[in-house]
C-alpha cells in the first residue's frame, strides 16, 4: 500500500531516461537487459544494440540484470542519459550458497560445501540430475545405475554407517530422498553439504549428508523463456567376456572328462549365439524441456514442463516421465511475501523382461528359434536350470505396467517486522500415487524345459504421504562491525504410506495377452485369489536453533543446536540433542595481508558437529507378529503365528560426530580458486541388523553396535583463464582421500558381521573381503603331496597360502584381502571457450578398491564360461592361475583372491561440444540466445574389472561384489538449448 | 573501543541466549502423542487378541514343511549319504550334494548350513510356544497347559534328534533368546543332548492325545512320541527301553500294518493306519501349502515326466540286496523302461538308471493341482513297520528270540501280501545271524526313507559297508557327523568348536 502512494507521490516527476548497457570488460553491447524502475512495475529491456529508454521519476533509482552479471543499482538524479557497464559475477566469493534453512556468502561460509551451478545439470542427458555430479564434487562418490528410472548412490564422505547410507535430498525447501521429480533443466545450483556443521541443521536425516536443490527463479524484470531438447541413444560399450560356442564345446567336454563321463553329444547344436547381443539393444532417449520465467518488481513466476523418454539398454525396457512445476512468489508489501510452489511428475515404467544373469548363462552353442521358428529349449545339461533368454525375454515383453503420479507442493510467508524480524512459516506437502499391473502368460518353450499352463494377472496400488510443516524466526542485524544472525525453528513431519495388492488366475478360461484385461476381475473366482495390503507410519519432531556471527568480515563463528524426537525409538530413547560449531578467519581481511597482490581472498575454517541417523524401518522396538503362516493338517489349512524377528526396545539414535578444518586460497587475480579439507567423521552406536548365531533360530530387528571411522583429505583447485578476447579456459580437479575403519562392534556382541565374502570387522574397512590367499596352481601330484593341502587337493587346484604358517591348511589361513571402498577418488574437468564454440570434458576415476567377482562362483549347474576359463589349467606348465575345469573340487570355490579383481578405474565421464549462435539471424525470429550441443557421456572405461560396470553397489556391509550389475550404458546425444 | 566491543559481546550473548532459551522452551510445549506410532495392519505380540497359543503351536507345525529343514539338506544327509542311494541328476548338478554322496563335505557347505540353521528356527518356533504357555498360564486350562507344551516338547525332541545324529553334540537352546549377550552358546555334549530329548518325549509322552480327529491328521500324538522315545533309546542302545516304548504303541492298537507295501507312499496312501508322524502338505489350485520334499527327488523325464529334479537315486547295490522277488523292490524303485501303476511308460535313457518310487505322484494329482513337481507329497517320519522292527531289533539284543521272530515276521507277511512262494518266514534263532537278519529287513523295509545311513553309524558298520559300496572316502572317526557350519563358527569367535576331521 505504502509503495503505491510513494509512486502517486512523485507522479509529477516523471523523466524519459536512455542510455546503453554494456559488458564492463570487453564493451560488447548486452542485448535483453533488464532495466526496471525500483519501486515501481515498469521495466524494460535493452535491444540489440544494448540501448534502452525508459520512464522514471527524477529521483529514482533503475537497477539493471542481466544473466552471469552483477546487479547494478543506479540513483537516477534527474539524470536523462545514464550508460551502465556490468561486471561479470564470475566472482565465486560474492556467490550466495544456500545453507540449512538459509543462504550465506560463500565468504561467510564455515563448513565445507560444494556449490554447483546450473551448466552443470543443463543440456546433460541424465535422467536424475544426480548422476550429473559424478566426479564433479570432493568427498562425493556418486555410483551409477544403469537402470532408467534409478537413482544413483550417493556417499558424502565414505560409508559412515551400516544401515542407511543416502543423503537427504533438499528440494526449494522440501525435504525429500527422492528427487526424480526435478527437471535438470530447472535447476539453478545444488548445494553439497559435507561436514558436521553444516549438517547439524538437518538432525535427523543430515546424517549422511544433504544436497540442496535450488531452482531457478525469474529474474526481476525480465521474461525469459527457455526450449531445451535433446535426443540421442545409448549402447552398451563393454560387454562381459565369455566363451564362444568352440570353445564351449571343448570346455564342457573336458569338464566331462575330468569327472570321468562321457563326453557330450553336441551334434545338432551348430549355433554360436552371443546371447549379450540378444538381449542389448541400442537405445533412444530423449528429453524436451520448456519453462517461462517472468519477474518483475513484485512478483516472480517460473513456470516448467518437461518430457523426458528413455529406453533402457537392455530389452524391454522403457520409462517415460512428464513433470510441470510452477512457483510464484508474491511481494504484498514491505512486510509481507507469500509464496508457492507445485509440481505434478507422472512416471510409467515398464521393466526389462531380460536377464542380464541368464543371458551370461546360458550356453552358445544353441541358437533362440529352430527353423520352424519356436523357441528352443536349452540344451539338457543346463536345461532346468538355464532357459533360453531370447524366450524369456519376448514372452515377458510388456507384462509389467508400471506408473505412478506425484504431486509435490509448498506455501510460505515470509513475515518481517520489528526491522530486523522475519518469521517464516512453511507447508509442504508430497504425495505420491504407484500403480502396478502385471500378467503371467501360459507357454511352452521346447519340451516343457520352460512352461506355465496357467494365466494370471496382478494388480497392486501404493499411496505415499508426506506432510511437514515448518516454523522459523530469523533475526539479522549489522551493528556495527558485528553481522548477527540468528534463528529459531520448529519442524514437524509426517510419513506414511499403504498398500494394496492381488493377483488371481484364469484357470478355466485363460485371460488374453492384451494389457485391456489386467485387471483383477477377469479372473477365475474363488479359487486361487491372493491379495495382501499394509500400512506404515513414522513422524518427527525437530527444535533448531542457530546463531551466524561475525566481525568485520574478518572472523567468523556459527553455532547451532538441535533437539530431535522421532516415531522409530521407543519412548525412552526418542529425543536425541545435536550441537554444532564452526569458526572462520578470513586471514586475507587482516591489515598485514590485506594490501598485498599475491593473494585474493584466504580463510582457515574448521568444525565440529554431532548429527543423528535413524535410517531403519519404522516399529522395530515392536514385538512384531507374522500372520501369514499356515499349518497343514490332513487337506485342512489351519492359520498360524510366528515372532517377525526379535524386538529391540532399546533401539536409539546412531550418532555420528564430524570435525573438519579447511583453508580456502583465492589467487592470481582471482583465477585460480583452492580448497583443502581434512575431515574426521566417527559414527558410533551404528543401527545394524546383526545375522546372530543359527542356534539363536531367529533374526534381530535392528541394534546399535559399533563405531566406523572415515577420515582423509578433499583437495579441489579451479584455475580458469582467458586468453585475448576469444579463447578463455578453465580447469578444475578434486580428489577425495578416505580412509574407512571399523573401530569397534559393540561390547556385548560376542561375534563378527559376515555377509558373504564381505566381512565387518574392528581394525578393518567395512565390509572388507575376507578369504582364502591364492599363490598359484598345483602343477603335479608330488607338488600337492608336499604341501599343506595335502589330501585335500588334486593338480590342477588352487594352491593357498599357509597365511598363519602353521603347516596346515583350515579355515584360519584367511586373512582380509581387499576392501569395496576406494582410497582414492578423483575427477577432473576442462573447458575451452573460442568465440561461440565451448568444449568440455570430464573425466573421473576411483583406485585402492577391489570388486569380488560373484558370478564366477555360482556351481548350481552348468553355465557358460567367463573368458579367463579358456586359460584353465591342464596339465603342468598350462597355467599358474586358472584352474582346473571341474565345478565339484569345492576348494577352488572358496572365498579367495581368485575371485577378486581390483576395482580402479579411469572414465572419461563426459565429452561436450557446443556453439552459440548469436547475432542478426536470431533477431529476426525473436530469440534471444541459442545453443546447439552434441554430447557424449560415459565414453570409454579403463579399468580391470570384468563386469559391465566397474560400479557396484550393494549394502552398507555387502557392496563391491558383483553379481551381474546392469551395465552402464554409453550416451550420445545432441540438441538444442534455445532462449527467447 | 574495548568498551564498545565488551557491550556488544553484552548484546550478543543476550540475543543469543534468548534464541536458544526460546527453542528449549518451545522444547517443553511439543506433543509427544505426535511421535506415538503403532505398527498398521499388524499384530504384535501385545496385541494378538487372547488365547493366541493355538497359533503359535500351529507356527510350529508351518516351519517343518520348510526347505532347510526337510527338503533338499534332509535327503542328503539321511539318504544320499548311505550305501542304498547315489546323489542322481547330472554329474556337474549341486556339488553340495556330491560331497555328501562322496563324503568331501567341507565345513562351508551350503547343505549342512542350510539344515543348521533352518532347524534351529524350528527349534525357536517350540520355544516360544512354550514362553506363551508360561506367560498364559492363568489363562489356560490345565489340559490346554500341558496339551501345548507336550506338542511343543515333541516337535523340538525329534528337531534335536535330528541335529544330535547330523552334527554330534550342538548348542542346546531350550528358551528363546532375547537378551545379545546370551546368544553365542556352546556346544553341548551328545549325551546332554540325548538327555534332553529324552526329557522332552517322556513329558510328550504323558499330555499327548492318542489321536486329534480326522481334521487334525498328522497332529502330534502319543504314538508319534513313544515312537520317537524308542527310536532314541535304540540310538543309545537301551534296548529295554526302546523295547518297552515300541511295545506300547503297538499294545495301543492305533496302529496297523493293514495297509498293503504299494500304498503307504501314493497320495491315497497319505496318513493311512500304518502312519505315526507325517509332515503335512497341501497343494492344489486353492491352497499352495506344498513342501518340495518329491520335487527335489522326482525323476527329470521329458515333457509330463519332468516332475522334479532327479537326486537320491537307488543305487545298484540297493537292488542286489533284496530278496528274490521281493514285491517291495518294485515298489521303493522305478526302473527305467518300466511301466509304473499309474500307466505311465518310463524312457529308459533318463540320465539315472533308477529314482525313488516313495515319491512317485499318481497323474491325475498333478493335473488337479496344475502342478508337475509333487509339493502335495506328505514326507513319511515315522511309520508303524518301522517301530515294529525297532521292537525286534531291541527283542534279538536282549536275546527275546521269539518275540524278535513275531515282530519280524509280521512286517515280512505284509510285504509277502500272501503270496505263500516269496519271503519265507524267519526262523533263525542264533543272536548274531538273527541280527543281521533284522538289519536287512529294516534296510530293504526303509529303502529310501531316513534310516539307513544313520543307522550304519550306530551299528558301528559304517566304514566297512560303505567302503564296500565304492564309497572309500568315508574316513571312520570323521565321517559319521557332519562338519559345524563355517559360518557358525566364524560368528561365535571360537566358542563353537568343530568336529574332529574337518
Amino acid at each position: 500500500m505504502c509503495l503505491l502512494s510513494v509512486h502517486l507521490l512523485f507522479a509529477q516527476d516523471m523523466i524519459t531516461i536512455s542510455g546503453q548497457v554494456t559488458d564492463a570488460a570487453s564493451g560488447q553491447p548486452l542485448i535483453g537487459a533488464g532495466v526496471a524502475v525500483v519501486g515501481t512495475t515498469s521495466g524494460t529491456q535493452t535491444d540489440v544494440n544494448g540501448n534502452f529508454t525508459i520512464s522514471a521519476p527524477a529521483d529514482g533509482t533503475l537497477t539493471v540484470d542481466y544473466l552471469g552479471y552483477e546487479r547494478q543499482q543506479i540513483p537516477i538524479n534527474g539524470q536523462t542519459t545514464i550508460n551502465v557497464q556490468l561486471a561479470t559475477s564470475a566472482q565465486q566469493l560474492e556467490q550466495v550458497v544456500v545453507v540449512g534453512y538459509g543462504t550465506q556468502r560463500k565468504r561467510d561460509v564455515t563448513g565445507s560445501i560444494v556449490s554447483l551451478r546450473e551448466e552443470e545439470f543443463e543440456d546433460k542427458p541424465v535422467q536424475n540430475p544426480l548422476n550429473a555430479i559424478q566426479g564433479k564434487a570432493s568427498g562425493v562418490v556418486v555410483t551409477n545405475s544403469g537402470v532408467p528410472g534409478a537413482a544413483p548412490a550417493i556417499r558424502v564422505r565414505g560409508v559412515g554407517s551400516i544401515n542407511g547410507v543416502a543423503p537427504l535430498y533438499v528440494v526449494d525447501g522440501i525435504f525429500t530422498d527422492n528427487i526424480d521429480f526435478v527437471n535438470p533443466n530447472d535447476i539453478a545450483s545444488m548445494e553439497i553439504l559435507k561436514d558436521a556443521s553444516s549438517l547439524a541443521m538437518f538432525g535427523v536425516q543430515g546424517a549422511n549428508g544433504v544436497i540442496i536443490i535450488t531452482t531457478k527463479r525469474a529474474q526481476e524484470g525480465q521474461t525469459t523463456v527457455n526450449v531445451n531438447s535433446y535426443a540421442g541413444f545409448q549402447k552398451v560399450t563393454n560387454k562381459i567376456d565369455l566363451a564362444n560356442a568352440a570353445q564351449f564345446k571343448m570346455l564342457y567336454n573336458e569338464q566331462l572328462a575330468n569327472l570321468g563321463e562321457a563326453p557330450f553329444d553336441f551334434s545338432g547344436y551348430t549355433a554360436d549365439t552371443d546371447w549379450q547381443d540378444e538381449i542389448f539393444r541400442t537405445a533412444f532417449i530423449n528429453n524436451n524441456s520448456v519453462s517461462i520465467r517472468s519477474g518483475t518488481a513484485r512478483n516472480q513466476a517460473s513456470f516448467s514442463m518437461n518430457y523426458y523418454n528413455q529406453e533402457g539398454v537392455l530389452k524391454y525396457d522403457s520409462y517415460k516421465r512428464y513433470t510441470a512445476h510452477l512457483r510464484d512468489e508474491f511481494t504484498v508489501n514491505k512486510n509481507l511475501k507469500i509464496g508457492g510452489d507445485i509440481s505434478l511428475f507422472r512416471w510409467d515404467r515398464n521393466p526389462a523382461s531380460a536377464s542380464i544373469t541368464n543371458a551370461l548363462w546360458a550356453s552358445p552353442v544353441f541358437s533362440p528359434f529352430n527353423e520352424a521358428g519356436e523357441y528352443n529349449a536349452s540344451p539338457p545339461f543346463q536345461r532346468t536350470e538355464v532357459g533360453n533368454p531370447v524366450a524369456t525375454t519376448e514372452i515377458n515383453k510388456g507384462n509389467t505396467i508400471s506408473n505412478g503420479y506425484r504431486f509435490v507442493g509448498s506455501v510460505f510467508a515470509e513475515v518481517s517486522f520489528l526491522k530486523n524480524f522475519t518469521w517464516r512459516p512453511t507447508l509442504y506437502a508430497d504425495l505420491g500415487f504407484n500403480n502396478e499391473r502385471g500378467y503371467t502368460p501360459a507357454y511352452v518353450v521346447g519340451d516343457r524345459a520352460q512352461y506355465n499352463d496357467i494365466t494370471g494377472v496382478r494388480q497392486s496400488k501404493a499411496t505415499y504421504t508426506t506432510g511437514q510443516m515448518d516454523q522459523l524466526l530469523t533475526y539479522a542485524k549489522v551493528f556495527g562491525k558485528h553481522d548477527v544472525t540468528a534463528l529459531v525453528g520448529y519442524t514437524s513431519r509426517y510419513k506414511g504410506d499403504d498398500n494394496v495388492g492381488g493377483s488371481r488366475q484364469g484357470i478355466t478360461i485363460p485371460i488374453p495377452d492384451n494389457p485391456q484385461f489386467w485387471y483383477l476381475g477377469i479372473g477365475t473366482p474363488v479359487t486361487n485369489e491372493r491379495n495382501s495390503g499394509g500400512g506404515s507410519e513414522e513422524t518427527f519432531i525437530s527444535l533448531l536453533s542457530r546463531v551466524n556471527y561475525s566481525y568485520d568480515g574478518k572472523y567468523l563463528l556459527n553455532l547451532s543446536f538441535r533437539r530431535d524426537g522421532t516415531s522409530k525409538f521407543g519412548p525412552n530413547k526418542r529425543w536425541g540433542n545435536f550441537p554444532s560449531v564452526g569458526a572462520g578467519w578470513v586471514m586475507s581481511e587482516e591489515s598485514f595481508l590485506r594490501d598485498q597482490e599475491i593473494v585474493d581472498f584466504l580463510k582457515l575454517k574448521g568444525s565440529w558437529g554431532r548429527m543423528g541417523n535413524q535410517s531403519i524401518g519404522n516399529y522395530l522396538f515392536y514385538p512384531a507378529l507374522n500372520t501369514g503362516v499356515t499349518a497343514v493338517f490332513g487337506e485342512n489349512v489351519y492359520p498360524a503365528a510366528v515372532p517377525e524377528y526379535i524386538a529391540n526396545p532399546d533401539v536409539h539414535w546412531e550418532v555420528i560426530e564430524g570435525a573438519d578444518a579447511g583453508i580456502e586460497l583465492v589467487t592470481l587475480d582471482n583465477r585460480l580458486n583452492l580448497e583443502a579439507n581434512y575431515y574426521n567423521r566417527k559414527s558410533r552406536d551404528l543401527l545394524v541388523r546383526l545375522p546372530v548365531p543359527g542356534a539363536v533360530g531367529a533374526a534381530l530387528a535392528i541394534d546399535n553396535a559399533g563405531t566406523i571411522l572415515n577420515t582423509g583429505f578433499e583437495l579441489s583447485v579451479t584455475y580458469n583463464d582467458e586468453v585475448g578476447s576469444d579463447f578463455g579456459y578453465s580447469i578444475s580437479a578434486n580428489a577425495t582421500t578416505i580412509h574407512n575403519e571399523v573401530l569397534s562392534l559393540g561390547n556385548d556382541i560376542g561375534y563378527d558381521i559376515v555377509s558373504g565374502p564381505a566381512r565387518t570387522a574392528v581394525g578393518h574397512p567395512i565390509g572388507a573381503f575376507y578369504g582364502y590367499v591364492q599363490e598359484g596352481i598345483f602343477q603335479t601330484a608330488d607338488e600337492v603331496a608336499q604341501s599343506p593341502q595335502a589330501g585335500m587337493a588334486q593338480p590342477g587346484d588352487i594352491r593357498f597360502k599357509d597365511v598363519n604358517d602353521d603347516g596346515l591348511f583350515d579355515d584360519k589361513d584367511r586373512t582380509f584381502i581387499g576392501s569395496p571402498t576406494p582410497d582414492f577418488n578423483y575427477g577432473a574437468s576442462v573447458n575451452l571457450t573460442y568465440r561461440n564454440f565451448a568444449l568440455g570434458i570430464d573425466v573421473q576415476g576411483v583406485a585402492g578398491n577391489y570388486i569380488y567377482n560373484d558370478r564366477a562362483t555360482a556351481t548350481f549347474g552348468i553355465l557358460n564360461y567367463p573368458a579367463n576359463r579358456v586359460n584353465r589349467w591342464t596339465g603342468p606348465g598350462t597355467s599358474n592361475v586358472e584352474p582346473t575345469l571341474d565345478n565339484t573340487r569345492s576348494n577352488n570355490f572358496l572365498t579367495s583372491t581368485y575371485f577378486l579383481e581390483k576395482g580402479d578405474y579411469f572414465r572419461i565421464r563426459n565429452l561436450s561440444l557446443a556453439y552459440n549462435l548469436r547475432g542478426d539471424i536470431l533477431e529476426r525470429v525473436h530469440v534471444k540466445g541459442a545453443r546447439i550441443y552434441i554430447n557424449a557421456q560415459n565414453i570409454a572405461t579403463f579399468t580391470k574389472a570384468t563386469g559391465y560396470s566397474p560400479e557396484v553397489g550393494g549394502s552398507p556391509i555387502s557392496f563391491g561384489i558383483d553379481n551381474g550389475t546392469y551395465p552402464v550404458p554409453a550416451t550420445f546425444t545432441g540438441g538444442i538449448n534455445l532462449d527467447f | 573501543m574495548i568498551s564498545n566491543l565488551k557491550a556488544s559481546m553484552k548484546k550478543i550473548y543476550k540475543y543469543s541466549s534468548i534464541v536458544l532459551l526460546g527453542a528449549l522452551a518451545v522444547n517443553t510445549a511439543c506433543d509427544d502423542d505426535f511421535l506415538e506410532r503403532e505398527p498398521l495392519g499388524r499384530f504384535t505380540t501385545e496385541s494378538y487378541p487372547a488365547g493366541g497359543l493355538t497359533e503359535y503351536v500351529y507356527g510350529m507345525y508351518s516351519e517343518l514343511r520348510s526347505w532347510g529343514v526337510h527338503n533338499f539338506a534332509f535327503v542328503g544327509i539321511t539318504s544320499i549319504t548311505s550305501d542304498d542311494a547315489d546323489k542322481g541328476s547330472t554329474p556337474s548338478d549341486a556339488p553340495d550334494q556330491l560331497a555328501l554322496d562322496n563324503f568331501t563335505v567341507l565345513p562351508n557347505n551350503g547343505l549342512i548350513t542350510d539344515f543348521y540353521n533352518a532347524t534351529y528356527t524350528a527349534i525357536n518356533r517350540c520355544n516360544i510356544v512354550l514362553q506363551q504357555a508360561e506367560l498364559n498360564k492363568d489363562n489356560l486350562s490345565p489340559e490346554d497347559y500341558n496339551l501345548s507344551q507336550a506338542e511343543a516338547r515333541f516337535i523340538r525332541g525329534y528337531l534335536y534328534f535330528n541335529l544330535v545324529r547330523t552334527y554330534g553334540g550342538v548348542p542346546l537352546v531350550d528358551k528363546v533368546l532375547e537378551d545379545q549377550a546370551e546368544f553365542n552358546v556352546p556346544r553341548s555334549s551328545q549325551a546332554q543332548i540325548y538327555t534332553f530329548i529324552e526329557e522332552d518325549l517322556k513329558f510328550a509322552d504323558q499330555y499327548l492325545p492318542l489321536t486329534w480327529g480326522l481334521e487334525y491328521a498328522g497332529r502330534s500324538t502319543k504314538g508319534a512320541a513313544e515312537g520317537m522315545l524308542a527310536k532314541v533309546y535304540l540310538y543309545q542302545k537301551n534296548w529295554s527301553g526302546a523295547l518297552a516304548m515300541a511295545n506300547s504303541v503297538i499294545n495301543s492298537g492305533m496302529y496297523d500294518l493293514n495297509t498293503p507295501y504299494d500304498r503307504i507312499f501314493t497320495e491315497a496312501g497319505e496318513n493311512s493306519s500304518e502312519s505315526i508322524f507325517e509332515v503335512q502338505a497341501v497343494y492344489n489350485q486353492t491352497y499352495q501349502y506344498g513342501t518340495q520334499y518329491a520335487e527335489v527327488q522326482g525323476m527329470r523325464g521329458p515333457g509330463n515326466l519332468n516332475l522334479g529334479w532327479g537326486f537320491n537315486v537307488p543305487s545298484q547295490q540297493l537292488v542286489d540286496t533284496y530278496e528274490e522277488s521281493d514285491p517291495r523292490k518294485d515298489a521303493t524303485i522305478i526302473f527305467g523302461g518300466e511301466t509304473t501303476p499309474y500307466g505311465e511308460v518310463i524312457p529308459p535313457n533318463l540320465d539315472n538308471p533308477r529314482y525313488n518310487q516313495k515319491v512317485y505322484t499318481n497323474p491325475v494329482n498333478r493335473a488337479v493341482a496344475n502342478a508337475q513337481n509333487g509339493l502335495w507329497v506328505n514326507i513319511r517320519i515315522l511309520r508303524y513297520a518301522d517301530v515294529v522292527l525297532m521292537a525286534a531289533e531291541a527283542a534279538d539284543e536282549l536275546g527275546q528270540t521269539d518275540e524278535a521272530l513275531e515282530k519280524l515276521e509280521w512286517v515280512r507277511a505284509r510285504a509277502r501280501a500272501g503270496n505263500a512262494d516269496i519271503l519265507p518266514e524267519i526262523t533263525e534263532t542264533d543272536q548274531n545271524a538273527l541280527r543281521n537278519i533284522i538289519r536287512h529287513e529294516r534296510r530293504v523295509e526303509l529303502a529310501m526313507e531316513h534310516e539307513r545311513f544313520f543307522d550304519l553309524v550306530r551299528w558301528g558298520i559304517a566304514a566297512e559297508v560303505l567302503h564296500a559300496a565304492g564309497k572309500t572316502n568315508f574316513m571312520e572317526g570323521r565321517n559319521e557327523l557332519m562338519p559345524i557350519p563355517q559360518s557358525e563358527i566364524d560368528k561365535s569367535g571360537g566358542t563353537l568348536t568343530q568336529n574332529p576331521g574337518y
